[in-house]
């Protein structure tokens, strides 16, 4: 709807040339918007749900078999393995104790020892963490003893 | 009181008796793996199901927010990533109508093109002028193609069993080659003027064999294992190590060493001494 200025500071510029120009549009429509909201809007499409997700997965009653086959044998897998680890471990601690236990009747002063505080002991730094794959050299050789240094 | 004179009471009668058994200290030196495990065929089937199901869930990938309009980086990718085949009503599609939306066919997984940072050695040789340096490209230039190093090493090649660089994804266990010509784990016996704590008695034979400059984590003082070796009347006690940097390098230059895995140590070692110590040795 057309509203004429009615305050006379407007209608002054109203009828100079610059105001008439800044309103002026033809063809391509352009937005109100300053430049930093159009910059969060922008931010936020990246951001939104809103025509960007995928189609539903829909399997039929034999793909969904298949999936649940499929989980249940990772699954399987995975307990068996999780089985071996434990059972592994568990004789770690009984064959840590069967020496302990001997090492106690074979010699007291060596069981004293075995079992002392070990105090300032740290993990060490170098140790390294498995990666996909090796480093350009694989192993560091030039390691000296530092009080040899 | 009681008790400490009857524990020199058990001394005394062990040091006395000559088929007492000897007190040594047993090695197990690992090289921990250097890189992740090999994936068996099922898990490596089981990731790859997961990963098509992971894309076939993604959203879109906004593209007008990374590649902005009217640039020249906006048209790079789009030459990559054709439109897919639009849904046009004149045209009957048997498998299904295509669902488009911001230029992705929503019933499928997106598979996205980015432009290359780099040339590919083919175009680089073809090309060789307007680069200026032909031939490969500096190594810091931030651009460069990205080649990870192979998980086979030349050591691997040559079959070098004696190098650290071998079966990354594998732990590896050091054995020597023993007096009665027979591969074991390092083994040090106790001297008889002096008692000596069982990590220490390692640590000295250790650099005594292997020289000093092994850089090693003890993991712990206590002895992991205990053998009974009825052969040579000795009680064997397991320290286990780690090496993280440094080298075995033999001083008794006839002294044969090997780094191995857990399967070719059941093939070097006796039957009954590698079942005996299976369980500390780890699968990967």
């Amino acid at each position: 709807m057309f509203k004429p200025f009615t305050t006379p500071v407007s209608s002054r510029l109203a009828s100079s040339g610059a105001v008439i120009l800044k309103n002026f549009v033809r063809g391509k429509r352009q937005s109100n918007q300053s430049a930093s909201t159009k910059k969060v809007v922008n931010q936020l499409s990246a951001l939104s749900a809103s025509r960007k997700q995928p189609k539903l997965l829909n399997l039929c009653n034999e793909d969904l078999i298949k999936h649940k086959t499929i989980v249940n044998a990772w699954n399987l897998f995975k307990r068996k393995v999780q089985q071996r680890k434990h059972l592994q471990l568990k004789k770690q601690y009984k064959s840590i104790y069967n020496a302990m236990e001997d090492l106690k009747q074979t010699s007291p002063k060596l069981f004293e020892l075995a079992n002392a505080q070990q105090e300032g002991k740290r993990f060490p730094l170098e140790m390294r963490i498995p990666t996909d794959y090796p480093p350009t050299q694989p192993w560091v050789y030039n390691y000296s003893p530092k009080n040899k240094q | 009181m009681k008790s400490v004179l009857g524990r020199s009471f058990t001394r005394a009668y062990a040091t006395q008796s000559s088929t007492a058994p000897k007190i040594s200290s047993t090695l197990l030196l690992s090289r921990n793996p250097v890189v992740t495990a090999d994936l068996n065929p099922f898990q490596a089937q089981y990731y790859k199901y997961q990963n098509e199901l992971w894309r076939r869930l993604m959203w879109t990938f906004p593209k007008w927010f990374y590649f902005r309009v009217g640039t020249i980086s906006e048209q790079r990718f789009r030459q990559l990533n054709k439109d897919p085949v639009s849904n046009n009503p004149d045209i009957e599609f048997p498998r299904g109508r295509p669902e488009i939306r911001h230029q992705r066919d929503r019933r499928f997984k997106q598979e996205l093109r980015l432009p290359k940072t780099y040339k590919e050695e083919v175009e680089v040789d073809d090309a060789g002028e307007d680069t200026g340096a032909p031939g490969a490209p500096a190594n810091d230039d931030l651009a460069r193609k990205i080649v990870p190093n192979s998980r086979i090493t030349k050591a691997d090649e040559a079959n070098d069993k004696t190098s650290l660089e071998r079966k990354l994804s594998r732990t590896l266990y050091l054995v020597i080659r023993n007096d009665n010509n027979k591969w074991a784990l390092p083994n040090f016996g106790e001297k008889t003027e002096e008692l000596q704590a069982l990590h220490d008695l390692a640590e000295e034979g250790l650099y005594k064999i292997g020289g000093e400059h092994i850089n090693y984590f003890n993991v712990s003082n206590t002895p992991c294992h205990l053998y009974n070796n009825e052969v040579e009347n000795k009680k064997e006690y397991f320290i286990k190590s780690h090496i993280l940097s440094g080298e075995f390098e033999p001083q008794d230059k006839s002294l044969q060493y090997l780094w191995l895995t857990k399967e070719e140590l059941k093939d070097h070692l006796n039957e009954d001494y590698y079942k005996d110590i299976a369980h500390l040795l780890n699968d990967v």
